[in-house]
């Protein structure tokens, strides 16, 4: 493979890695020109690199096992012209914008990179945490793959093993469009798309909401080249895409991701019930509907298996009226398992006296329980 | 009464007895390195499946020490039964975390069948990757070479000298 090595002051060698900066860049180009580099990366015609580039445009992404018909309102995206990405990491469906700065990193063989998926997320998201500490931020990497600022989240990441090759990608997030994310996902109905919507603004940050402003582009790079050659401990020489990395992604990386077979990749079957969104880290708003002689919809948003809020609804009527607010309430903050959420519901529905015709005790909590496999 | 009573003692201690040696059995079948369990009737493949010998075909799945690496298993695709599949090549890709990589298919030949089971449960990988877990069966086309390239299950010093090295490149 071709390896760039230098000396450092103690005449020791250390390792060279390219750094590509594509500046503002094609949809396509910002999500997937790093799979053409992948592929010099894996045949040793390139050394190690790392890419820096932002969309020029919107778009959406989904992630590698999504089912993208499942996953985005199609019908909004063909509208607005807002392409559709498929990357080839794991994870879920998001909207990207002029507002992120991209990071990709794709290494073969480096002795600076960890081979185990977990090191490789903390060593690398470490990067990302130190630049957002630099320009002014208190962030934490929050295993596995996550960097928050005062328990929010802060960037994106994923990663992806091709061959001997591993790229993993990411992004500094300058700033939101809370609206948009929650937009081009599809949706129940709109009162779930509101609840993603407020989840995300609690779950989510960026620069802009942190720090009141955006400092420049440029700083922000700069930022995180020194992060990234200080914590690897190697040197970044910037070079261009070589010719045949251009025709790789001109020939085959961009046609593979034009092509429908592509997108409409059939995803791998899935046992999970109900709708679910995941906000970030331990976060998700889910969606089940339940049947019994009437119908109950659960929609919660939940912090692995704890309830941070929930509504109960359906075709039916409960007396006192006031019930189901009050019972949302007292489920608010309790961890899904069978014992408790009977327990709790027993003890609510025969102190309050409460009586809903058509609907059982067992039957809302069964319907709860099914949360838990969205 | 007595007598009755040292027959349900005798029938105890029998069936004790008959526990110990099934879980003598079980463990000696079973080679235990550095936290990872490897069945000693089992065949293991440089990229993390095992293989399993039955009759004409062959039975295929992910290794204990490779599904502690990669964590939880959340979803795992794979191609059709069917499909012609050459050793070494990928069968599917599998995604922990954030993580996507590929299962590697150990043996050449046609793809039978996939675990239905483990295809909507992927985790049964992970919560028993030697029974419920398998992935594929598989009916070789090369299997008198290939087993060749796959390291026995009781050749105990080649399984710890190969995980030796897979431990040395995850410690990083």
């Amino acid at each position: 493979m071709r390896k760039l090595r230098t000396r450092n002051r103690l005449g020791l060698n250390i390792e060279q890695w390219r750094l590509i900066d594509l500046g503002y860049a094609d949809p396509y180009i910002a999500q997937t020109f790093y799979e053409s580099i992948a592929e010099t990366v894996e045949n040793g015609l390139s050394p190690n690199t790392l890419i820096l580039v932002i969309p020029s445009s919107a778009y959406a992404c989904i992630g590698y096992h999504q089912d993208l018909e499942k996953e985005i309102d199609l019908q909004y995206t063909q509208k607005k012209k807002l392409p559709i990405i498929r990357r080839s990491q794991g994870g879920g469906a998001t909207y990207l914008d002029s507002n992120q700065l991209f990071y990709q990193i794709i290494s073969k063989q480096s002795q600076v990179i960890p081979t185990n998926i977990d090191k490789l997320f903390e060593k690398l998201l470490s990067v990302t945490v130190e630049t957002y500490r630099s320009l002014g931020l208190s962030a934490d990497f929050k295993p596995l793959n996550d960097v928050v600022v005062n328990n929010k989240k802060i960037s994106g990441n994923g990663a992806s093993t091709s061959e001997s090759t591993t790229i993993l990608v990411g992004n500094i997030i300058l700033d939101l469009d809370y609206e948009q994310m929650a937009r081009v996902l599809r949706v129940p109905d709109e009162k779930f798309r509101d609840k993603i919507a407020k989840s995300m603004i609690d779950w989510v940050t960026s620069l802009k909401r942190e720090l009141n402003q955006v400092p420049s582009i440029n700083y922000i790079k700069m930022k995180y080249l020194e992060q990234f050659q200080n914590i690897l401990g190697i040197k970044l020489v910037k070079l261009e895409p070589l010719e045949a990395e251009w025709k790789i992604f001109k020939e085959k990386t961009l046609p593979r991701n034009l092509s429908h077979e592509w997108l409409y990749m059939e995803a791998p079957y899935s046992s999970k019930t109900g709708r679910s969104i995941k906000i970030a880290h331990e976060i998700k708003v889910s969606e089940v509907d339940y049947k019994t002689i009437k119908m109950l919809r659960i929609r919660a948003e939940l912090k692995q298996n704890q309830i941070l809020n929930i509504q109960i609804r359906g075709d039916f009527f409960a007396n006192p009226k006031e019930s189901i607010k009050n019972l949302e309430e007292t489920l608010a903050g309790t961890i899904i398992n069978e014992l408790n959420i009977k327990k709790i519901i027993n003890e609510f529905f025969n102190s309050h006296k409460v009586d809903i015709p058509g609907i059982s005790n067992e039957d809302i909590v069964n319907a709860i329980l099914k949360l838990v496999n969205t | 009464m007595i007598f009755q009573l040292i027959k349900i003692i005798t029938l105890f201690y029998e069936g004790l007895a008959l526990n110990y040696y099934f879980l003598i059995d079980v463990y000696d079948f079973m080679v235990r390195i550095e936290g990872s369990d490897f069945p000693d009737n089992l065949y293991y493949h440089r990229e993390h499946m095992w293989v399993k010998i039955e009759g004409s075909n062959v039975r295929v799945g992910y290794n204990d020490w490779a599904q502690q690496a990669a964590g939880k298993i959340l979803n795992l695709k794979a191609r059709k039964p069917g499909a012609m599949i050459e050793a070494g090549k990928t069968l599917g890709s599998i995604e922990s975390g954030k993580w996507v990589g590929s299962l590697k298919i150990p043996i050449s030949g046609e793809l039978i069948q996939m675990n239905e089971e483990v295809l909507k449960d992927p985790s049964l990988i992970n919560k028993d990757p030697y029974g419920k877990g398998w992935v594929a069966l598989v009916k070789p086309t090369k299997i008198t070479e290939e087993i060749k390239t796959l390291i026995l299950g009781n050749d105990k010093p080649a399984l710890e000298a190969w995980l030796k090295d897979e431990k040395a490149k995850n410690k990083k």
